[in-house]
């Protein structure tokens, strides 16, 4: 090869120079001869983990010894470091870095975006807060929602934007989330509390007690894989124990749902199919039997509850629809036969029931009526607060069930100002609209500010919304009917996403700012959200990879901008914070709990406490009800609520009542043109869409390089679809791609696609095609009902047809790794 | 989580984690640029008065003495050490001779055994520990100030919160001890008024009750039907207002009008009709008791198809309590609240929900929090008192 | 680097591929814009010449420079047709790193790193440049050509050794996802095919 050289002089030379800049490289001393590398505890939403981390990267990632049940997602989390989607500089989109609230919106998701420095985007972020708060005030800016955010106590995103953006102003802020908006809204008024987030009786007491354990809707060996802190997955073992239970003919499991859930094989336990959005009717048919054959507790309804007989008299036929629901009518929407209702029913009234909700039933429109059925059977029943009986709305959560310790965990990142402190623009003004709106009617609010809707009681106005922060969470996932968001985002003068990933979010925001993963910085967590297991030390795995900053450095960076930075950080770095928050918990656990000091704890990487006692739910109510009363306007079961019947709500009144869907499969509104149910539920092998940026890992359950949706034998024949074949599925809301699995685990007319496949539009235009699979392309945007106003994602009918065609490459990842190998 | 009547917390000198800052950690900012050297602790005294008789001891040496070592008080930026005559033997001569004479009794205890094990030590602190506050409490926490004092703190240099704790004790010249115990040794087991946030209160309670004034219960209050105070009637819940009838020594007659529900035995009394926020919590006979509790006529409460009764309860109680204004309960609350509730997402404004629909969302969500029962009591009947019920914005 | 006071340079193949590996690194800045504009890729390109054919590639890259007189503001026109090939990856990635593109695994920071840092070390130098990119940015492998090009030296890897082993086995695949990109000027497009014809000749030379 030549090394020949031409001369160059004057300014051929200098525009030469100009052109070659500066060597890339350095002297550097030479590094160490690579060693066997060092291995580091550290948590996750997906289990405690041991690291190796060699030659500054990670190159290994195992889970914790003792870990009684690692998920498999354990294998994906190297693929969030390593991800090609990680935002690595902080962004601008180029037409709103030149013309801010007047630059062209329709442009959003074009993917035209231009490089900046750290200086110039937390300039811009504060200009832009400075415009929005001083140009329409408080209620300009939204910076309520939020999401599942990584794990760690001390650099929890939603903590560090709330206090930062509240050190500057005032903004319309969020109720509810998307996971239970319907259930946490009406249990309060049922049974006393949210329940969904509630711990629950003790696994070891089902175990022991239940003769029948019902698990409506819900799969907890799926979702019990991922949890809120660090998860301990202690939980799992108790499914083990009992699918031995179930084969030795002790305890009968029986799985109401559409689906053969993973849970159900797994326990090899009985499946009682039900129509989709039916279960009310279902119910109130249970109903109808327990009080005709009676089967029902009249003294437990009597000395717990209230508002018996308006239902009663209902569900007999007595009330304005004057329908009997008698199994046979109930028989005609459910699809279950009249006589299979009756013999469930007596089962359920033959032994102990412990009946174990899940979530998916809430997230439809009505959601609020199998809730409340759930109490109500519950409650006629009569095993409300016994070992093993009574109703249970979270034994699929974050190891609830899992006896807790007592321990003292450790507390997060302020959220809030310090004592007495008011923002920079301490404006109040709202301009006659509402601070907090529930949160899946946000979309909504950019569309149509002004005006009003009812929600759980009280009037709320819509906000004139200009900006809008997100961290840490991603609504281009979780919230429902992409298109109208599409057209909802052009409403927006200015959004700011701090992400580590290019989520769908960031690919529709104006400003984003690179956050590294929480495997780049050091922290601490909560070993089991509900158990409180233990705290986990979360050290510091590699440097933050590009440019990324950890939240704290972000948003100490933009009050620094206005003079706050000090009172933002308290003076303290991130190891005397974390420090403290461990010194402050081992002594408030002093006496009670052993704590090594905090540099044992951090070379060790957990401290574990003794695991606490069983305990059963609603016991206490039950063993004395006046001083034990329940959190409702009574302080009893409220069976009929007159407070939910004062609202005046059409969609929710008085009690529970079958009340018919704006669309729904099998024979209900809107099948003849769209004859399948989509449900939504959430994934088997994500936390959300946290993980679906992990290409290596999606590619072991992608079909094509898409996100699959799961269809019966029937309706893949009827419509010439093959296992592993690409298919549109569509509706006149939306229409995405996605790889067909054929599996017999489900009915005709019913397909899932888990929620958290990332939005992939071929182009920033409105009904564009989604190239990867996200459902909520497709999903219905309207509240469950006036009370809630929560998110109806599992109200949503499609229809699905095999792709033609060569079809666009995914559009929806940084990596190449389906397309060129 | 979420176990009722757990109380998980314990009183901790270090307050909540981590949104605020310990009491210990403030007191090391508050109280040493607050020192006054006054020139080198008791180094004349007899041989008694030293650490090295104190730890001579095993019980001592093994148990108070490594506690010690832990604290701020043995290790700290000003390189003062705090020793164990320097605040357990009063500095002054004569009442030196005295304490001696009191400390005796632990030698005694050490000779016949009483507490010559970790166990015993453990089983006998809260007595031991209960001896010392109310000695320190007596003497106006002397030998805390012998370091440090009021005057001398740097109100400049403190925390908002520190000086927001520290403002109301320095009005009132509260004794250190009243807040700070077991800032050099640990705590003994918990017991029921040993709440963080009745330790944050017990700086501003009331000193004397006058009669015909309505006070507020800072702690969970027993009440008594009579005024020997031999029968209790049930308890009085944080906040709950009282109306003094009179005062004798250290207890107070009162009368508290309330109104309870007729289903059930009326145990329970609520703040007004219709309202479950709760103010006492009776024992069954106090309940039906008539002298003690007179009923009005019923009243149906349209919201849910109860009838409720106000009632009227007089009853005895010890003094010691309350506080006369509940701003200073709703200061604490409002903090508590703040800094708990904020740990997994943004803390609804108390008035974002009714006065009964708190108790739900509350019992829902406080199980996340390290609240222990007393303080989930308080932070509930803050936000019940401070809901869209009492609100006019909602 | 101060603009232009160099006096007297020599410009040869190394020079050609450091002006490559700043070229895929950084935006185009408002001098070298101007500098462009004035035809100071001139000698890049006619040392690229001297190995291979590119008359009709520096035709289209020449009027690609040209025809940023046309856009209405070139500079950030020009540093977003940057960003959505070499920073993002929605459309069609681009992103250059050897991983990405040769081992499959889908992940950055993978083997082609680990070498490419083992060899920087085994020189005694380490990556300059404030960017904490992955040591196997095509940009990195360049300046490493360069070095090889401009200091052979007896029994250590040849270029070519190194242009075969670890930047054309892929550099044809990325150049191929970078043409599905979209931009709005034709300047990186035709870079990234002049380069592709070069590289692949100063393998052969």
């Amino acid at each position: 090869m030549t090394t020949r050289r031409n001369v160059l002089k004057g300014l051929v030379a200098g525009g030469a120079a100009t052109l070659m800049g500066q060597s890339l490289f350095a002297k550097a001393a030479q590094a160490a001869t690579s060693s066997q590398g060092t291995w580091h505890v550290t948590g996750s939403h997906w289990g405690a983990i041991r690291a190796l981390v060699k030659g500054g990267k990670v190159t290994d990632v195992q889970p914790l010894e003792d870990d009684p049940y690692p998920t498999d997602m354990i294998k994906g989390i190297k693929g969030i470091i390593y991800s090609p989607s990680r935002i690595k500089y902080p962004m601008a989109r180029a037409d709103w870095l030149d013309n801010r609230e007047n630059a062209d919106r329709t442009t959003r998701g074009d993917n035209r975006y231009v490089r900046i420095t750290w200086d110039e985007a937390l300039d811009l972020f504060y200009e832009e807060l400075e415009r929005v708060q001083t140009t329409h005030g408080p209620s300009g800016l939204f910076a309520g929602a939020t999401g599942w955010r990584q794990t760690g106590l001390f650099h929890t995103c939603i903590n560090h934007m709330n206090r930062a953006v509240s050190m500057h102003g005032n903004y319309v802020r969020k109720v509810g989330d998307y996971s239970t908006g319907a259930g946490q809204t009406i249990l309060p008024y049922v049974i006393g509390s949210t329940e969904v987030y509630a711990q629950g009786t003790s696994w070891p007491v089902i175990l022991e007690n239940a003769d029948t354990v019902v698990l409506w809707a819900s799969d907890p060996l799926k979702n019990l894989q991922v949890g809120w802190t660090c998860e301990t997955h202690e939980s799992l073992p108790y499914l083990d124990e009992l699918r031995d239970k179930v084969a030795a003919g002790e305890i009968r499991v029986i799985s109401v749902d559409p689906v053969r859930s993973k849970t159900q094989k797994h326990l090899n336990s009985e499946h009682l199919y039900v129509n989709p959005m039916t279960d009310v009717a279902f119910m109130l048919a249970i109903a109808h039997t327990l009080y005709t054959e009676d089967l029902h507790d009249k003294e437990f309804l009597d000395i717990y509850s209230l508002g018996f007989d308006q239902f009663i008299s209902y569900v007999m036929g007595e009330g304005e629809d004057a329908t009997v629901k008698t199994p046979e009518w109930a028989a005609e929407i459910c699809g279950v036969p009249a006589e299979e209702i009756r013999s469930f029913a007596r089962l359920l009234a033959s032994g102990r029931t412990q009946f174990l909700f899940g979530w998916s039933l809430q997230r439809q429109q009505h959601g609020e009526q199998p809730y409340w059925m759930g109490t109500i059977l519950a409650s006629m029943l009569g095993q409300i607060g016994l070992p093993g009986g009574g109703v249970s709305y979270s034994h699929h959560y974050s190891g609830v069930g899992v006896p807790q310790t007592g321990a003292n965990m450790p507390g997060a990142f302020p959220l809030n100002l310090d004592l007495g402190k008011t923002p920079k623009h301490d404006l109040h003004n709202y301009k006659g609209a509402s601070n907090v709106i529930p949160v899946a009617r946000w979309v909504d609010m950019l569309l149509n500010p002004g005006d009003k809707i009812q929600y759980n009681g009280h009037e709320v106005t819509y906000p004139d919304v200009r900006m809008a922060v997100f961290t840490g969470c991603n609504p281009f996932h979780h919230h429902q009917d992409r298109n109208k968001m599409r057209k909802a985002f052009r409403q927006l003068e200015t959004v700011v996403a701090i992400d580590f990933a290019w989520t769908a979010t960031c690919r529709h925001a104006d400003l984003v700012l690179p956050a590294c993963t929480q495997f780049e910085r050091n922290d601490m967590d909560t070993y089991g959200a509900y158990s409180n297991t233990g705290v986990v030390a979360m050290r510091k795995l590699v440097d933050p990879l590009y440019q990324s900053k950890t939240d704290y450095e972000i948003f100490t960076g933009l009050t620094d901008r206005f003079g706050r930075a000090e009172e933002y950080t308290r003076g303290m770095t991130e190891m005397q914070w974390l420090r403290q928050m461990y010194d402050t918990t081992k002594a408030a656990n002093d006496g009670r709990f052993e704590m090594p000091d905090f540099d044992q704890f951090w070379e060790d990487g957990m401290v574990r406490f003794q695991r606490g006692e069983n305990w059963v739910r609603h016991a206490a109510f039950r063993e004395d009800p006046e001083i034990n009363a329940l959190g409702t306007p009574s302080g009893f079961i409220e069976i009929s609520s007159r407070t939910i019947e004062k609202f005046g709500y059409d969609d929710c009144g008085a009690h529970p009542k079958w009340m018919e869907k704006a669309e729904r499969s099998h024979g209900g509104p809107n099948s003849d043109r769209f004859p399948i149910w989509l449900q939504s539920c959430h994934p088997d092998q994500r936390l959300h869409s946290q993980m679906c940026e992990s290409d290596e890992y999606r590619a072991t359950y992608a079909v094509q390089g898409r996100e699959p949706v799961y269809i019966s034998p029937e309706d893949a024949a009827n419509r010439g679809i093959n296992d592993g074949d690409i298919v549109r599925v569509f509706n006149d809301r939306g229409q995405l791609l996605a790889g067909a699995r054929v599996s017999e685990d489900y009915p005709q007319g019913v397909v899932r696609i888990h929620e958290g496949a990332w939005y992939g539009p071929v182009d920033a235009s409105i009904g564009a095609l989604d190239t990867y699979g996200d459902p909520n392309t497709v999903t219905m945007d309207v509240g469950a009902s006036k009370l809630s106003q929560a998110t109806s994602a599992n109200t949503c009918l499609v229809e699905i047809e095999k792709f033609e065609g060569v079809a666009p490459p995914v559009t929806s990842f940084g990596g190449p790794i389906e397309e060129s190998l | 989580m979420g176990i009722v009547g757990a109380a998980k917390g314990f009183w901790r000198t270090l307050r909540k984690p981590p949104a605020t800052i310990s009491l210990g950690v403030l007191s090391v900012g508050g109280f040493i640029t607050g020192i006054v050297f006054w020139g080198g602790f008791n180094t004349a005294l007899e041989v008694t008065n030293t650490e090295a008789f104190c730890i001579s001891c095993h019980e001592m040496r093994d148990n108070v003495y490594q506690e010690l070592q832990e604290t701020v008080h043995w290790e700290n930026r000003t390189g003062v050490r705090a020793t164990c005559p320097d605040c357990h033997v009063p500095h002054e001569w004569t009442n030196k001779i005295a304490r001696k004479m009191q400390a005796s009794k632990e030698v005694w205890g050490a000779v016949f055994g009483t507490i010559n094990t970790r166990e015993k030590f453990l089983a006998k602190r809260e007595e031991l520990a209960r001896h010392e506050w109310a000695r320190l409490s007596a003497n106006g926490s002397l030998e805390c100030r012998n370091c440090h004092d009021y005057d001398s703190m740097d109100w400049d240099k403190m925390s908002d919160e520190a000086v927001f704790y520290m403002r109301p004790a320095a009005e009132l010249n509260t004794g250190c001890i009243e807040c700070h115990k077991g800032i050099a040794h640990h705590l003994p087991e918990r017991s029921a008024d040993s709440s963080p946030v009745v330790a944050a209160l017990e700086g501003r309670a009331a000193t004397s009750l006058s009669d015909g004034q309505d006070y507020f219960a800072y702690r969970p209050v027993t009440v008594f039907a009579g005024e020997d105070m031999a029968e209790p009637a049930g308890q009085l819940n944080l906040a709950a207002r009282i109306e003094v009838l009179e005062t004798k020594g250290d207890k107070v007659h009162f009368e508290m009008k309330a109104w309870r529900k007729d289903k059930g035995y009326g145990r329970v009394l609520y703040d007004d009709f219709g309202l479950n926020a709760r103010v006492a919590v009776l024992e069954k006979e106090a309940a039906q008791n008539a002298e003690l509790v007179q009923a009005g006529t019923p009243r149906n409460d349209d919201n849910t198809g109860l009838d409720w009764s106000q009632v009227t309860v007089k009853l005895w109680a010890a003094a010691d309590g309350f506080v006369a204004d509940d701003e200073q309960l709703w200061d604490v609350a409002a903090e508590s609240y703040s800094s708990s509730c904020s740990s997994c997402h943004a803390q609804p404004d108390p008035d974002h929900f009714s006065t009964n629909a708190w108790p739900a969302l509350f019992a829902g969500m406080v199980g996340f929090t390290n609240m222990d029962a007393t303080e989930q009591e308080l932070v509930l009947t803050y936000l019940q008192n401070h809901s869209s019920d009492n609100s006019e914005s909602h | 680097m101060k603009d232009g006071i160099e006096d007297e340079i020599a410009l040869g193949h190394p020079e050609v591929c450091r002006w490559l590996a700043q070229l895929f690194l950084f935006e185009v800045t408002a001098d070298q814009m101007a500098a462009y504009q004035s035809g100071a890729a001139e000698p890049f390109l006619d040392c690229m010449a001297s190995v291979c054919e590119i008359t009709e590639g520096r035709a289209a890259f020449e009027a690609a420079i040209v025809g940023w007189g046309d856009l209405e503001t070139p500079l950030r026109t020009v540093a977003a047709d940057y960003a959505a090939l070499f920073l993002l990856g929605e459309k069609a990635n681009a992103q250059p790193y050897a991983s990405l593109f040769s081992e499959g695994t889908g992940q950055v920071f993978g083997a082609a790193h680990d070498r490419m840092v083992a060899r920087l070390s085994s020189q005694g130098l380490g990556l300059s440049a404030p960017t904490n990119e992955p040591a196997d940015h095509i940009s990195f492998l360049l300046e490493y050509l360069s070095v090889l090009l401009g200091s052979p030296k007896s029994g250590q890897e040849t270029p070519a050794d190194f242009l075969n082993a670890e930047i054309l086995p892929w550099f044809d695949r990325w150049a191929q996802a970078a043409s599905r990109v979209p931009v709005r000027s034709r300047f990186y497009p035709e870079l990234i095919s002049l380069s592709q014809r070069y590289l692949a000749a100063l393998a052969k030379e």
